[in-house]
């Protein structure tokens, strides 16, 4: 089963995407709750995907992103953002994020997101 | 060096048109025996046929090919212009023109180039996008972002501007050079979701673009761009406007140096706008003579059409506008106006019709005439008609003088065909042509004697509405009214006014105009009126326009009435001025003669 790590400040966020989540059969392996939490656990965790959010204290979502994407060049991660956030998912795409999903989330569409970076079919 | 397709394909198009544009009309001038054109028909086709190799363009070089041996045998004397010979020509440049409108729909090239084993493949991606995805834009950027990192992105459709602002639909495509395989770029983007279709074509080879110090003469500029430009230009009339306001009102004089020079400026942008936005009306004008040759062989009936005055200029925007209209009028002319040859002998008239085409600039409008020597208007058949649809009862129709009964068949729905023709006489009338004209600003006259004839004359502003206006006091209301309809201004008490039949009048070195009250018209109280504004109308009639005070000339846009106002008769529009009110702006042409609007 593949394995997620979620970031997001709020832990309401981080408890509702895990839901989505294992629904969707992906096992949540750890959860950060800012940037440099993030990276933290990244390296010690070594997930398959992580989700991540954008505005966050400490560390923020973007600079967090860079960080992992310099430790792993594989590195699979998603931006979790809102409508309105355009201009910051752009730029994390050019710092290399592989998708992203919108709040409010929409399940079948996160789990699509999450499937097709990581390669798994259906 | 291999040519950079991507770069002449435009100028390639435009100048394909512009002469399959050329052997479209020389061909009909042709059948129509001026024979010395055929020299020009085959240079045409000759160098379309060069241009088209040169680009690897083969179907369009073959075409050109077969024409220009078409031309050669007929200038050789081996072929006749026989109409069926003819027939064959105009399949062909219609085949050519197909050809063209496809390499201009397509973005990329259809190439067959030669040099594709030299470079690495271009691969044209095509994708949609599902129709529930959020943040489509951003979902466009992660592909391409995508692809950047495979290869080089030679171009996206639509633009990358226009991708990140959502301006497109669920389809945009790109073209990258690469030489990795299909099949590694496909598994690629099945990483990334939302994307509902993707289609992965092989794509002729672009140059990599030299952005080099290549001197570039003219660019062709979206006219919705320029449309824009024209509204920017428009806010800053009124925000200059607002500026002099303030300099007069607190009366300083540094501002108001300092806003001359401004308005200048302003006053030349606007200037320089319009001549961009100008085309000559020879671009529709040209179609017609292939849309009448086609009629004439269909039907048996025989018609003369000329063109006079294709290179007076008109404002883009209008000229699309008055395009369906104009072919409205020449079916009109062509279907219901000229007889059949034998109809046409028995009433003494020559078996060949005419329909002439003209346009000219008169003062400051642009007159454009559909003029055919066809039946004319019937008025005791128009009578009849509007008796039986119901517009008119049979007493109010006797009374209506010959003219008043003309303007009967601009109304919705009003045909006086007998049969409804294959091509006009649906229903789609007069009316439109009307209603399309007028909401330019402009007017339509129609002049027939029945058996002679018909001309219908459109007269058009030929640029966008700035227009300059008096604003006038009306009971303590401002009104504007159009400059370029004003005669003269002259003082009520100096040329006194009558009561004449009931109606006020005006009489003026010895002519006498009727005396209309703005304030009446829109239900103001009655003041003085002191002033009375002489205009003249489109129907040529002149009358007077009581006010209280004139107060000043302006340069204004106008901007249209919302629709729930726009039937008001009298009002054409309104603006803003300097001090931020609106103002209404009389149409006099919509004006009440006989009293008040239903304002």
């Amino acid at each position: 089963m593949a394995r997620v790590l979620i970031v997001d400040d709020s832990a309401f966020m981080r408890n509702l995407l895990k839901n989505v989540l294992f629904k969707g059969n992906l096992d949540t392996v750890g959860e950060a709750a800012d940037g440099e939490d993030a990276i933290t656990k990244y390296k010690k965790l070594k997930p398959d995907l992580v989700t991540m959010d954008i505005i966050m204290p400490n560390k923020d979502g973007i600079a967090a992103l860079k960080e992992i994407r310099r430790i792993d060049q594989n590195a699979k991660v998603i931006m979790v953002t809102a409508v309105g956030q355009e201009k910051l998912v752009k730029s994390a795409i050019k710092f290399g994020a592989k998708g992203y999903i919108v709040k409010p989330f929409q399940a079948p569409k996160v789990i699509e997101e999450v499937k097709k970076v990581l390669g798994i079919d259906g | 060096m291999s040519i950079d397709t991507e770069e002449f394909k435009k100028e390639f198009i435009e100048e394909a048109r512009e002469y399959l544009d050329i052997l479209n009309r020389s061909i009909i001038r042709i059948e129509d025996g001026e024979l010395d054109l055929i020299d020009e028909v085959f240079r045409c086709a000759h160098t379309l046929k060069g241009m088209a190799g040169t680009l690897g363009y083969e179907n369009l070089q073959g075409v050109s090919h077969r024409l220009e041996d078409i031309f050669d045998d007929i200038r050789s004397g081996e072929l006749t212009v026989s109409p069926d010979n003819i027939d064959t020509v105009l399949n062909g440049l219609d085949r050519i023109e197909r050809m063209i409108d496809k390499i201009d729909a397509e973005n990329t090239d259809d190439l067959e180039e030669k040099e594709k084993e030299r470079e690495k493949r271009a691969l044209k991606k095509s994708i949609t996008l599902s129709d529930d995805c959020t943040l489509k834009g951003i979902r466009a950027y992660l592909v391409i972002q995508t692809l950047e990192e495979h290869g080089e992105i030679l171009k996206i459709t639509p633009s990358m501007e226009d991708i990140e602002d959502e301006k497109f639909g669920l389809d945009f495509s790109a073209i990258l050079r690469t030489d990795e395989e299909e099949a590694e770029i496909r598994e690629v983007l099945n990483r990334i979701a939302d994307l509902e279709r993707i289609e992965i074509t092989e794509s002729e080879v672009l140059k990599e673009k030299e952005i080099t110090k290549e001197h570039i003469s003219v660019v062709r500029v979206d006219i919705h761009r320029l449309d824009k430009i024209m509204n920017i230009i428009g806010e800053l009339v009124i925000s200059k406007g607002r500026l002099s306001q303030i300099g007069k009102e607190y009366n300083i004089v540094e501002l108001n140096d300092a806003l001359e020079g401004t308005g200048r400026s302003v006053t030349e942008l606007q200037n320089e706008i319009m001549t961009i936005r100008m085309v000559p009306i020879s671009r529709i004008f040209n179609r017609f003579p292939r849309m009448i040759r086609d009629y004439c062989r269909d039907t048996g009936k025989k018609i003369k059409f000329t063109v006079e005055g294709g290179e007076t200029e008109l404002d883009r925007a209008i000229l699309d506008d008055i395009t369906d209209p104009l072919v409205h009028l020449i079916r009109n002319s062509m279907d219901h106006g000229i007889e059949l040859p034998e109809d046409r002998i028995k009433v003494g008239k020559d078996e060949e019709g005419y329909i002439k085409l003209s346009a000219r600039r008169e003062r400051d409008d642009v007159i454009v005439e559909v003029e055919d020597d066809g039946v004319g208007i019937d008025i005791e058949d128009v009578r009849k008609k509007a008796v039986e649809k119901g517009i008119l009862s049979q007493e109010e129709v006797d009374k209506l003088d010959d003219e008043v009964v003309k303007k009967l068949i601009f109304l919705p729905g009003f045909s006086t065909s007998k049969d409804v023709g294959e091509l006009s006489g649906r229903g789609v009338g007069l009316d439109v042509v009307k209603t399309r004209v007028e909401a330019l600003g402009g007017s339509v006259k129609i002049y027939s004697n029945k058996g002679e004839g018909m001309k219908v004359l459109l007269s058009l502003p030929p640029s966008m509405a700035i227009v300059k206006v008096l604003i006038a006091d009306v009971s303590g209301e401002r009104y504007a009214i159009p400059l370029n309809d004003i005669l003269e201004i002259t003082r009520v008490e100096d040329v006194g006014a009558k009561t004449l039949y009931r109606r006020r009048v005006l009489s003026i070195r010895g002519k006498v105009i009727p005396l209309i009250s703005l304030s009446e018209v829109f239900n103001l109280n009655d003041d003085a009126g002191r002033y009375a504004i002489i205009v003249e109308r489109d129907d040529e009639e002149t009358i007077a326009l009581v006010v209280d005070g004139v107060l000043d000339q302006r340069d204004i846009l106008i901007k249209p009435l919302d629709r729930f106002l726009s039937d008001i008769r009298g009002i054409g529009g309104m603006t803003i001025l300097g001090d931020g009110k609106v103002i209404l702006i009389i149409d006099i042409n919509s004006l009440p003669l006989d009293g008040v609007s239903n304002a």
